[in-house]
């Protein structure tokens, strides 16, 4: 079984894209290992039709070789076998469907009353977030941009393309609330180890819940096309434990009181 | 058509293999040939293949393809299950402690 896990090489040690990754980044909520068990089970059955065709496609080719058979097969018609392969291929997908609307349901409904609720804006090229849950009507929410750090500003262990200035920072084992729009052209907020991918449409709010698992800094990138820097404007996600996230958060808050 | 099959008939033979037999030799041998088994494929002078034992064999190669597929699948959600119930109790972490 060693031999089998070692043949299987899927899981990617981060929470971001990593080079010659094969399958998806681990599961940090559970819409996204909703998502990869639904892929698993569709995957079984991918495997059961692949090996099978391929068994029968190579036995009729040796069976059937010119020089093994050289007269070939007149018979045409053969009604067993057109019903049972009408039949075992109308069941298969009843079976994928099963989990599939069960996920997909699961994803739309909202069970829990997010405790937090972010917005992120997308902009040419760069993105906004706002937390509006921490003042009264009339002070302004604590916003901040999010730019993409430059190939020449990065330092040592940091990933291109992936890292910004300012995270959107989250407190982990929460229910979350995001709202996706944009303030231009459309843009798409997607975080695959979070199993989200939400449009950013102008003139619409969508609206996503998320509850991250566990901690840690979760990479994302646009996913709509948004001009000429669309590679440039990428997502991360860094979920601390919810004891810090209020420091965090009034640390964040205080530069713009001040400035205020 | 008797005479583009002459044809063809002749040109073939040149060519040093036979593409279309004789219909009406051929015809009489497809007709002893239909009254064997069904789920054998007939064939006038080689034993053919079992359309049941093929299929048979093709579907359990299949399974247990998909079975070794199921136990990967299983075994990373024990992986996961016990990653997150150490998490829970607090016998991992993963957030660095601040020195």
């Amino acid at each position: 079984m060693i031999v089998l896990e070692w043949l299987f090489l899927t899981i990617a040690p981060c929470d971001a894209a990593e080079p010659w990754q094969l399958g998806s980044q681990d599961a940090a909520t559970p819409m996204m290992q909703g998502i990869t068990d639904l892929h698993h089970d569709i995957f079984f059955f991918l495997i059961l039709i692949l090996v099978f065709v391929s068994r029968i496609l190579v036995r009729a080719l040796w069976h059937f070789h010119y020089q093994k058979n050289p007269i070939p097969q007149r018979i045409v018609h053969g009604t067993t076998i057109e019903i049972l392969r009408t039949i075992f291929p109308s069941i298969i997908p009843m079976f994928i469907a099963i989990p599939s609307f069960a996920l997909l349901y699961s994803m739309d409904e909202v069970v829990v009353d997010p405790a937090i609720t972010i917005k992120a804006i997308g902009h040419q090229w760069y993105r906004t977030y706002e937390y509006s849950d921490y003042n009264s009507s009339d002070e302004q929410s604590l916003t901040f941009d999010s730019y993409t750090i430059p190939e020449d500003d990065l330092e040592f262990g940091q990933s291109r393309l992936l890292e910004v200035d300012n995270r959107v920072v989250v407190p982990a084992k929460t229910h979350l609330r995001i709202i996706v729009t944009p303030a231009d052209v459309p843009h798409s907020w997607a975080v695959p180890s979070s199993g989200v991918k939400c449009d950013a449409v102008p003139g619409r709010l969508n609206q996503i819940s998320i509850s991250v698992q566990r901690e840690g800094v979760y990479y994302g990138q646009c996913s709509e096309i948004c001009g000429t820097n669309h590679a440039f404007l990428s997502i991360v996600v860094e979920a601390v434990p919810r004891k810090d996230y209020g420091s965090r958060v009034s640390n964040q808050l205080i530069p713009q009181t001040g400035e205020a | 058509m008797k005479t583009h099959l002459g044809f063809i008939r002749k040109y073939t033979s040149m060519l040093g293999f036979e593409i279309f037999p004789d219909f009406a030799t051929d015809f009489t041998s497809f007709q002893q040939i239909s009254k064997m088994a069904g789920s054998r494929v007939a064939h006038a002078t080689l034993k053919g293949p079992s359309v049941v034992k093929e299929l048979c064999i093709g579907m359990a190669l299949a399974l247990a393809a998909g079975s070794l597929w199921k136990m990967h699948h299983w075994n990373e959600q024990r992986k996961v299950r016990q990653f997150y119930d150490l998490l829970e109790k607090g016998e991992i972490s993963v957030v660095v402690q601040e020195e």
